[in-house]
């Protein structure tokens, strides 16, 4: 009996060490490269799954689009000290504003002139000359012609295939004439869209808008070039729709960019390798290498030195692992680990253009309904005292201590604006005197001869948004209003439910709410409320169009927009023909009048309207800079006034890039973030960097 | 016997055809709108999208639709969400090779080294080897399995190095069956035997024990058997009966993947893309996963109790 025991122990211990050692003898890992070999090995939690210009959808998708295209223009550092860009154009050589020398255009294609003005006033804006770059070509070595993008074009406007990006093209700033009949399928010849080709390597485009020339060339940053073999062999129907797996697979893609996707793994890894056929590619020592065509801080600087680039599917914790052993060249840390990095030099932070608000639904014959079921007493919403109150006694810099990667937000544009920076790289919209006087009078900060503050920027930099003493005040007249209309009584408790979050509520979340509850209880002390709870909901499938939907009475959520082109910005809040409206339940933007001051003159129009008179075809899309600014600024300041929504705090995002490569600039600029993958300098190659690794124990410190 | 089998198959096929009707019905209630932030245009499209591939006409005449492209075409729909335009069954068939391989290794693993503990247990029942194993078993079965696969890849990986924290791509790996991709797979595959080894050793130990105090035993011993013999002869042999069909179902189980352990290990396997296409609502890809599993879990139901049948001849199926 003994002699079986000891076997089957022995037998087990074997096994328990066979078994791993055999698997240690079969392998042989090591996936770094070698000299001269610069790998750029970043990470997702998703990978894309489908980066055809004409149907991609997120972030992840956008990243690998990004890699296998160039945009006609794309944008870069001219001047990193100042924060100065430059346009890059790539694959266009040019693009030229010809709408005084093809004015027949403007008829033909029955673009829209702005209000009060005729066909012969035009003398800008409508047609743009694109020269196309001759040594352009795919990957396979065809090269790229104006027939390329004329089937792109039309192949993204098919009416049949009802494609996701086509509302590029015929709805927004710059959208082609013609394309939104063709689109919708009111005629189903594309003459009729204003792109047609003038020679194998010249397209004009005419817009069905006005568009200032820089607006055009920034929306010439979105590829929309696909290969025609490729993307017509994937066609099938499915249902009632025609559809494509071009860019879905490695073997579904056709590169035009400087890299190539050699490899896709779905869920797992996707591998970019130099892309040979890449026009700005040139061969020194057997290698590919590039420069900038264009001056960055004076000089010429080697552009794309990443000769390779992985994205990996992590969770989390695992990046952070891969990312502390060298594995990977950047990681994004989570706001309770922001701490833990906040003072290293390898940590790249900049805000969002997003700011996070709480916003409303006020109509009283919602709440009530709302209160029937799950809220208490949230009608006190309808009161806009009580909204006000809600604003001032929040402490937005105590409220963003609750996360580490937010910051404190008073309006609903913010730092990262600019109002005109073609023509002046500094015209910060948050800093102009317009966009600081409407928020000091929204926050009641005042200043001149006899204030606290002497100049208007003394006034602006003291807001904090927080004046207990007034919110409780607001609170007390608050409760006193809404007893008397009997829509409240004293005393009695409030419970309202937030539509907090598309996804499971957070830590953060928790402490967010906690915090706000808090604020809110100060607040309310002896106003004659009872207690104030918020209840934050997570797991909501769109808690933008539930609040207006009457689900809920406060939502929880963030809009932005193009920082270069804020006067589109407020349309989310005051055009419901553009954008489901969340406040839609607390006024009617298309029939509520509002009066702003023009240069001097007293001017109403409806919210929409306003809105839309900054562009497109609007009254005052081609003013000066001056004019648009001020319209916008009172514009933001009349609705952040009603008090349907509170701004909180905007977002930033923090990376932490490994000691193998830099940013070209730690200074962010909006327009070419820290220089990108183009202009990524290394400090080892691959084989110097694993020797960094290992001589470093094989984990890396970056506190 | 056949008509037992028979009898079983009609009931499957009946308990399936519920489910997927259930499923196909409760996946559809879920709320569905266009993705937050989207412009009026980018809405009006999506919902057009929607029209023309048939979400919105009546339920059942959309299921009708479904069943029908199934038995003629052997469509089972396509993937809109998690891999746009794929057909659902290429999907799934693709994201099964690596769950298949991961809880093949865990089995195979586990299978040896489980069972050998556990008649190690048996046999020294109430010694110091039987308290020290039944204490780790206690104790690996109370664990759940993402707790040692964050500590395997905290030692394993990032203090020693032995091993990648997540399994190579098939371009670092050059394939799913090289040595290179087996290594890969060494923390997931130890994180999820830990269990199952510790339930075969508990499971084994409670059998052999049993048998070992048969009164089979006492008249083997009697007959002049060794203790040895007896054992490997008839006590395991009998204590086998019910370990082999918990093994055979432990076979057909490897096909269902764990969503924790290949998130944890970036294994492209199909656990994740169930949840994924419920999150996303990727209708098609979300019935499949359904039938799939169903299915596995239906047919391996009827092969354990077939199983019975053939490992212990007493065991007469579908007979009083």
């Amino acid at each position: 009996m003994k002699k079986i025991s000891v076997r089957i122990f022995s037998l087990t211990l074997l096994l328990c060490i066979l078994c791993p050692t055999c698997l240690c003898l079969t392998s042989c890992s090591g996936r770094g490269g070698g000299e001269g070999e610069y790998t750029y090995h970043t990470y997702s939690s998703a990978l894309g799954t489908n980066w055809n210009p004409h149907t991609w959808e997120v972030n992840a998708d956008s990243a690998i689009l990004g890699y296998v295209s160039s945009p006609l223009v794309d944008v870069s550092i001219k001047n990193s000290t100042d924060g100065v860009y430059t346009w890059v154009f790539e694959m266009a050589e040019s693009v030229t504003d010809v709408t005084e020398q093809n004015k027949g255009d403007l008829e033909k294609y029955k673009v829209t002139l702005p209000e009060g003005k005729a066909l012969s006033d035009i003398t800008e804006g409508y047609v743009f000359e694109i020269k196309l770059r001759r040594s352009a070509a795919w990957e396979n070595g065809e090269e790229i012609n104006a027939d390329d993008y004329i089937y792109s074009m039309k192949q993204l406007l098919n009416p049949k295939m009802k494609n996701y990006r086509a509302n590029l093209f015929y709805s927004e700033e710059s959208a082609l004439a013609g394309a939104s009949d063709y689109y919708f399928g009111k005629t189903d010849d594309f003459g009729a869209v204003g792109l047609y080709k003038v020679d194998d390597y010249t397209i004009r485009y005419v817009t069905q808008s006005y568009i200032d020339y820089n607006y055009f060339l920034n929306s010439c940053t979105s590829p929309w070039l696909v290969y025609e073999d490729l993307y017509e062999a994937g066609k099938r129907e499915v249902g009632g729709l025609t559809v494509t797996n071009y860019g879905t697979s490695a073997e579904t893609t056709m590169s035009c960019g400087p890299y190539r996707l050699s490899s896709i793994q779905p869920a797992k890894q996707a591998v970019f390798e130099q892309n040979p056929e890449w026009y700005g590619y040139e061969e020194e020592d057997g290698r590919l290498v590039s420069y900038t065509d264009f001056e960055v801080d004076g000089e010429r600087v080697r552009q794309y030195q990443t000769t390779k680039i992985i994205i990996d599917v992590l969770d989390e914790q695992s990046a952070k692992n891969a990312f502390l052993r060298g594995e990977l060249s950047e990681w994004t840390p989570s706001a309770d680990e922001l701490s833990t990095y906040s003072s290293s030099d390898r940590l790249y932070k900049n805000s969002e253009t997003y700011t996070m608000s709480l916003f409303f639904n006020t109509n009283v014959n919602t709440l009530k309904k709302l209160d029937a079921q799950s809220n208490k007493n949230s009608i006190v919403l309808s009161s806009k005292s009580f909204r006000k109150a809600l604003s001032l006694c929040i402490d937005r810099s105590k409220y963003v201590s609750a996360t580490g990667a937010f910051i404190p937000e008073y309006a609903l544009l913010n730092g990262l604006y600019f109002y005109d920076i073609y023509n002046d790289p500094t015209s910060s919209y948050r800093a102009s005197n317009a966009a600081m006087t409407e928020i000091c009078k929204l926050y009641g900060v005042k200043y001149g001869e006899g204030e606290t503050h002497k100049t208007l920027a003394d006034a602006y930099s003291s807001i904090t948004g927080y004046d207990p003493s007034s919110a409780r005040a607001l609170m007390k007249q608050a409760c006193d209003e809404l007893a008397a209309s009997g829509l409240y009584r004293r005393g009695e408790d409030i419970l309202i439910r937030v539509g907090w979050a598309k996804g499971a509520l957070s830590a953060d979340d928790n402490r967010q709410i906690s915090l706000l509850n808090e604020f809110l209880a100060a607040a309310a002390q002896g106003s004659g409320f009872g207690q104030i709870t918020l209840e934050a909901v997570g797991n909501i499938e769109n808690r933008y169009a539930a609040v207006p939907a009457g689900e809920y009475a406060i939502g929880y959520g963030a809009w932005g927009g193009a920082a270069f082109y804020p006067f589109r910005s407020l349309q989310v809040y005051m055009d419901p023909d553009q954008y489901s409206i969340n406040e839609a339940g607390c006024y009617d933007p298309k029939t509520d009048k509002l009066t702003l001051d023009v240069n001097g003159e007293r001017v109403t129009k409806t919210w929409q309207e306003w809105s839309g008179s900054l562009t497109g075809s609007g009254m005052y899309s081609s003013a000066d800079a001056d004019t648009r600014l001020s319209i916008l600024a009172q514009l933001e300041g009349a609705f952040l006034e009603t008090y349907y929504r509170i701004p909180l705090c905007s977002s930033t995002t923090c990376v932490m890039l490994s000691y193998q490569c830099d940013n070209y600039t730690e200074k962010y600029n909006v327009m070419y973030g820290f220089g990108g993958i183009r202009l990524l300098r290394y400090n080892y190659d691959d084989k110097d960097w694993a020797s960094y690794i290992k001589r470093q124990g094989n984990t890396l410190s970056y506190e | 016997m056949i008509k037992y089998i028979l009898k079983r198959l009609i009931l499957m096929l009946f308990t399936l055809f519920v489910v997927i009707t259930l499923c196909f019905m409760l996946i559809r209630a879920l709320p569905s709108s266009p993705p937050e932030g989207s412009s009026l245009a980018q809405s009006q499209m999506i919902l057009e999208r929607w029209e023309a591939l048939g979400y919105n006409k009546p339920l059942l005449v959309q299921f009708g639709i479904y069943l029908k492209n199934i038995f003629t075409r052997f469509d089972f729909g396509t993937s809109w969400k998690i891999s746009k335009t794929q057909p659902a069954l290429e999907l799934l068939v693709g994201r099964l090779t690596p769950t298949v391989l991961v809880n093949l290794y865990a089995l195979l693993l586990s299978i040896p080294v489980g069972i050998a503990l556990g008649i190690l247990a048996a046999i020294k029942k109430n010694k110091w080897q039987d308290h020290l194993i039944s204490t780790l078993v206690m104790f690996f079965v109370s664990v759940p399995s993402y707790i040692y696969a964050f500590l395997v890849q905290y030692f394993l990986f990032f203090k020693l190095g032995w091993f990648p924290q997540t399994i190579y791509s098939l371009s670092d790996a050059g394939g799913w069956f090289t040595g290179k991709m087996l290594y890969s797979m060494a923390l997931p595959v130890l994180a999820l035997s830990f269990g199952q080894i510790a339930g075969l050793c508990r499971f084994t130990r409670a059998e052999l024990t049993e048998a070992l105090t048969s009164d089979y035993m006492l008249l083997a011993r009697a007959k002049g058997l060794t203790r040895a013999h007896a054992t490997t002869r008839h006590a395991l042999k009998n204590a086998m009966v019910p370990i082999l069909p918990m093994i055979i179902s432990s076979f057909i189980g490897i096909l269902g993947g764990s969503l924790v352990i290949e998130s944890i290990f970036s294994i492209p396997g199909v656990g994740q893309l169930y949840v994924q296409s419920v999150q996303q609502r990727d209708y098609d890809v979300f019935m499949l996963n359904s039938i799939f599993y169903t299915l596995t879990g239906l047919l391996a139901g009827i092969v354990v109790d077939i199983s019975y049948g053939f490992i212990d001849p007493r065991i007469k199926m579908g007979e009083r």
